[in-house]
């Protein structure tokens, strides 16, 4: 009996593991992000999952934690009040990326033809078959709105000068309540080889409008901030020269839901990134995007002039109004 | 001696308050304070057409220049961003005598254009021109009319 008691302490002893994992491998959740816009025949939707890393620290060195690694169905659906009238299936296509914090290995997004219509409900289905999990979500595309200012591009010329800004005009977008302000600049690209035509978009403002404008949106634009967003994004290639050709202007209206996500990311608290979501049983976005263009606007000769000379802009190496470079 | 002490203190009160009230003036050197004289010119620039609908007018350009010829050159020292949606535009400039140059353009397709007076058809424009003198802290109007 006496050795009985003292096998059975000794087994207690030894089998009374103390050490346990404090992250436990629980399932991933998935992470969705897709932007229907209609100026696109191609839609894509970026899937990916949630990782559990060596004590928090590190971010993966290979894209197989992030990538779901076995079947996957993806399906978009346009909806006509409870029932689907289209239905788009999506597949993985590999994309490389350019370097970055993650690993640049490969990455995996989906993609399929699919034709998006202004102002109507999709349906993003996801299947997940090996952990049975099927995550939804809803959207419902901007409707048409127009871009009443900057107007005319054969008749007027656009003073990108801070003595006066350009202003944008532009109607209210149904379902839409996050506007970007953009315009895009059109040039020549003039080296030993030949001279091609090329364009640079300059994003410049983003603007939450949710209430009614009446008849339009005004937001002026910071001409400075063009020619330093501008001096900023070009790449400076002293082996040629640039040529002004045109300017576009543009407003791409967003979905409430890329909105919400806009303003969580823009107040910069780290730990509210991640709340908004619209994906069930997932996170991320699913919204949409829509465009008005008015394209083909010269400009006036000081803005010319402040392309070439100006401070931000100067080693870009655009020609002035007289298709000079004084400081060649 | 209470009251001796009492005397003593008021006195350095009285002193520290005399003395540190000289205010430090502090100047930033990055800051241009100089004074730029500056007066301004607005423009109501409005459309009145007698033959036309004023809806199937449009502006096209404001500007301004130092000398008459200037204008004709494109050499402006400062130009509008017009619209359809606002008549009145200002200008900031230093005081001394300037040109402005006004245009209109016609969007009516057909000959409805060169019908109304303008100098063919549809995008045929009218320019106007005046000259006007800035003022320091003055503001000086201008209403182009066109023929």
């Amino acid at each position: 009996m006496k050795n009985t008691i003292l096998i059975g302490f000794i087994f207690l002893l030894i089998g009374c593991e103390s050490d346990f994992d404090l992250i436990h491998d629980g399932d991933p959740i998935p992470i969705v992000y897709c932007l229907l816009d209609p100026g696109e025949e191609i839609q894509t939707i970026r899937l990916t999952k949630t990782f559990v890393s060596d004590q928090g620290r590190g971010l993966p060195d290979s894209v197989e934690l992030i990538y779901y690694q076995t079947q996957v169905n993806l399906a978009i659906e346009k909806m006509d009040g409870d029932q689907a009238i289209e239905h788009t299936e999506f597949n993985a296509v590999t994309v490389q990326k350019e370097p970055g914090l993650f690993s640049d290995e490969y990455h995996i997004v989906y993609q399929s033809s699919m034709k998006v219509t202004g102002n109507s409900t999709y349906r993003l289905i996801i299947y997940i078959p090996e952990e049975d999990k099927l995550i939804y979500s809803y959207t419902k595309t901007p409707g048409d709105f127009s871009l009443v200012d900057p107007a005319y591009p054969k008749l007027r010329s656009i003073h990108l000068m801070p003595d006066h800004n350009p202003v944008f005009h532009w109607t209210q977008a149904e379902n839409a309540i996050i506007y970007q302000l953009c315009l895009q600049l059109n040039y020549y690209e003039i080296d030993s080889i030949g001279t091609s035509l090329r364009s640079e978009v300059v994003s410049l403002n983003t603007v939450i409008k949710n209430d009614n404008p009446g008849n339009y949106y005004v937001y002026d634009i910071n001409s400075t901030q063009f020619y330093i967003t501008l001096g900023n994004s070009m790449k400076e290639d002293l082996n040629l020269f640039r040529a002004f050709h045109s300017l576009d202007a543009f407003v791409v209206a967003g979905g409430s839901e890329l909105a919400i996500h806009y303003q969580t990311q823009h107040e910069g608290d780290p730990f509210r990134i991640m709340d908004f979501t619209n994906i069930q049983n997932g996170i991320g976005v699913f919204s949409s995007i829509s465009y008005s263009y008015t394209r083909g606007f010269k400009v006036t000769n000081q803005t010319v002039d402040s392309l070439a000379y100006g401070q931000f802009t100067k080693q870009l190496n655009f020609l002035d109004r007289d298709g000079n470079r004084k400081d060649q | 001696m209470k009251t001796f002490l009492n005397r003593v203190l008021l006195i350095v009160l009285i002193l520290l308050a005399t003395f540190s009230c000289e205010p430090e003036v502090i100047t930033n050197p990055d800051i241009d304070n100089t004074y730029i004289p500056t007066g301004i010119l607005e423009v109501n620039f409005e459309i009145k057409h007698i033959w036309m609908p004023t809806d199937r007018i449009v502006r096209v350009g404001l500007h301004v220049a130092e000398e008459a010829q200037l204008l004709y050159q494109g050499n402006y020292i400062q130009s509008a961003n017009v619209t359809d949606n606002m008549p009145f535009y200002s200008f900031h400039l230093p005081p001394g005598s300037y040109y402005y140059e006004a245009i209109i353009a016609c969007i009516c397709s057909g000959d409805s254009c060169s019908a109304g007076g303008f100098p063919g058809n549809q995008f045929a424009q009218k320019h106007t021109m005046g000259k006007f003198i800035i003022y320091d802290k003055e503001k000086t109007l201008v209403t182009p009319t066109f023929q």
